[in-house]
């Protein structure tokens, strides 16, 4: 197991260099001029074009740029924005944010996608059952930002309970209804897969065997089904976790929230390479930790695998 | 027979299917007394295994319903009872064991946590005392090396281990009834000896009546008592072993006894039924053997026979039932 671990986290290495190579090679690859987006294409002043070319090796060819871009990750440099602020700043101040929304959401999913999965398909047919699967149907069906505005409207607008935009009021109640857009979709196949997985788990033999043996249906719903239905589950909440921090980029825009969905939008739109290379790369990381969690919760629910 | 134990009559056991109801179990009545083992014997699909579910109370219903009939045990009505008395009852008093250990165990529980898991529930032992009653239990079914095992999972373990297992967990709490369906069917020979061997060895210990479902007229005829066989969801003949084995009063018997080849007669081709059983859905009219029995008249295809007395506890459900006695 720690070797597996150990392995896991080499594989990292390949990975990580990889992707700052693609992300660097994209924003180098965009059209435009990074300097002419900063001066809305008027003639830029000389010695504004001739520091931001230095600081930035403008001038330098693509592999050489991406070279020094490493060198500097490696002595903990991040990099610098246009406006001066250092990328590590911009981290700081945006991931904590972005985090927030997306375990909020990630709570939601697991709560009520669970929960309800699991009262659908014990009362399978009965009212739980049937408007959850009309429910998520309709979720499935309609577009996230869609969803956004109809939510923000009601609720935020009409109705008031929560603020419709911002983070002003802090967490939770400014993030109650954005994470709930940004979990709604997976809310529904969280809670879609815990109902099939439990049923098709129903009807195994050591389900009976737990009847015959006389223990009460509490025990047999939790300890016996549950714990063999999650397996799917848990894969798809893992890969999701991670999604749904790049899935923030739309709902952060909607909802005005400054986190690293709408600096990736702002510094894509601008070319700051070394921006959207920190932050696509921190994401590309955390979706990797999120895999090996996964793999490994995997061994815990489900004794027969094994790591080699 | 002593004052039975548990007592099935008239048992009726129909599924909801697409083509309606379908009637699996089809007016079954027996009795077991204390310390006696019944065998219920019969091809697959002669409704033996929903018989035992219905006894257990672990049926699937839906699909499937008790439709009439009873089942008493120490002269308590078991159709009907409410859950939570049922639920004191199984493991506590009336227990079962499967024919495939490796499904009917959970995968992703440890075996010693399957066991110990009838002292927590049932008995309310604390963690400490429920590990050392399954460590017992474990070592009362020969499980090598018990206390070192307890931690294994069901795959680690071999088929005749993964069944010994099945049994600690079901004679833990020394059950009044065990029900054994086809046991050893998914095992060798030489380990499906030592399973019969074993569950003998406890019945005589514990005094518990055994109701064994098999196919193997060989497995029936080395360990039980008494025998009904069955065909399509009805007795066909019920007695003892030696009744019914050497003095069969019943066609479809006869013709299963045929079937096992000898080591007295060797050669030759062994005969066989015609025809397969019925499937529920479409069982024949009158007596539902007849489209395969050599003996079959206009009369069978008519009416049903009756379960009548050949001979004192002996009884058999077929319109030339004194005829087949007196045959040989």
């Amino acid at each position: 197991m720690g070797r597996f671990i150990v392995r896991r986290l080499l594989q990292f290495i390949p990975v990580f260099l990889g992707t700052t190579f693609l992300i660097y090679f994209l924003v180098f690859a965009l059209p435009g001029d990074p300097i002419a987006g900063l001066t809305a294409g008027k003639p830029a002043n000389p010695a504004f074009e001739a520091y931001i070319t230095e600081q930035y090796h403008l001038d330098d060819p693509f592999l050489v740029q991406y070279l020094k871009y490493l060198g500097g990750l490696l002595t903990g440099d991040l990099g610098q924005t246009f406006s001066g602020q250092s990328v590590a700043e911009v981290f700081a101040e945006r991931f904590p944010v972005t985090l927030q929304l997306a375990a909020t959401a990630f709570l939601i999913e697991v709560v009520l996608g669970i929960g309800l999965g699991v009262w659908a398909a014990r009362r399978r047919g009965g009212i739980v059952d049937n408007l959850s699967l009309a429910g998520t149907l309709i979720v499935i069906s309609i577009p996230v930002f869609v969803l956004a505005y109809v939510v923000q409207y009601i609720f935020g607008v009409k109705l008031g309970w929560l603020p419709p935009t911002g983070i002003a009021k802090g967490w939770p109640v400014s993030y109650i209804l954005p994470a709930f857009v940004l979990a709604a979709l997976s809310l529904a196949y969280v809670l879609r897969l815990t109902r099939q997985s439990l049923l098709e788990t129903f009807s195994l033999d050591f389900m009976r065997t737990a009847r015959a043996k006389g223990l009460p249906g509490g025990r047999i719903l939790w300890r016996h089904g549950l714990r063999n239905s999650l397996i799917p589950v848990v894969t798809f909440l893992g890969a999701d976790l991670a999604a749904l921090m790049g899935g923030a980029v739309v709902i952060e825009g909607i909802f005005n929230i400054p986190g690293v969905g709408q600096q990736l939008y702002a510094s894509i739109r601008l070319g700051e390479a070394v921006v959207v290379v920190g932050l696509v790369t921190a994401l590309v990381i955390i979706y990797l930790i999120m895999n090996l969690v996964v793999d490994v919760l995997y061994g815990y629910l489900d004794p027969r695998i094994r790591y080699e | 027979m002593g004052s039975p134990l548990l007592e099935v009559k008239d048992l009726r056991v129909s599924f909801a299917t697409r083509e309606g109801r379908v009637e699996a179990v089809n007016g079954l009545s027996f009795a077991v007394a204390p310390g006696r083992t019944m065998a219920l014997l019969g091809e697959s699909g002669s409704g033996k295994s929903v018989a035992a579910q219905a006894i257990m109370g672990v049926l699937d219903t839906p699909p499937a319903r008790i439709t009439a009939g009873s089942i008493r045990f120490e002269g308590q009505e078991l159709v009907g009872l409410p859950e939570k008395q049922y639920r004191s009852l199984r493991g506590e008093k009336l227990a079962m064991i499967f024919q495939d250990a490796l499904s009917a165990l959970n995968p992703v529980l440890s075996v010693g946590t399957q066991i110990a898991e009838m002292f927590r529930v049932h008995r309310d032992l604390g963690r400490k005392q429920a590990r050392a009653a399954a460590l017992e239990a474990m070592a009362e079914v020969r499980i090598p090396a018990a206390a070192a095992r307890f931690d294994d999972f069901p795959h680690q373990f071999s088929g005749g281990m993964r069944q010994r297992i099945i049994i600690a967990m079901m004679i833990a709490l020394s059950p009044k009834v065990l029900i054994a369906d086809e046991p050893t069917t998914a095992l060798d020979v030489t380990v499906q000896a030592q399973i019969m061997e074993l569950l003998a060895r406890l019945q005589r210990e514990l005094g518990t009546s055994l109701i064994l479902i098999s196919h193997d007229l060989g497995v029936v005829a080395d360990v039980a008592d008494d025998v009904t066989v069955m065909y399509a969801g009805r007795a066909m003949e019920q007695g003892t072993v030696a009744d019914v084995y050497r003095r069969s009063a019943n066609p479809y018997t006869r013709g299963l006894l045929e079937s096992v080849p000898s080591l007295q007669a060797p050669g030759g081709r062994l005969p066989v039924i015609p025809g397969r059983p019925p499937s529920p859905s479409s069982t024949p009219t009158g007596c539902a053997f007849h489209p395969r029995c050599a003996l079959a008249q206009q009369r069978c295809s008519d009416s049903a026979p009756a379960l009548v007395a050949v001979a004192p506890e002996h009884l058999s459900r077929c319109w030339f039932a004194e005829e087949v006695l007196s045959g040989d």
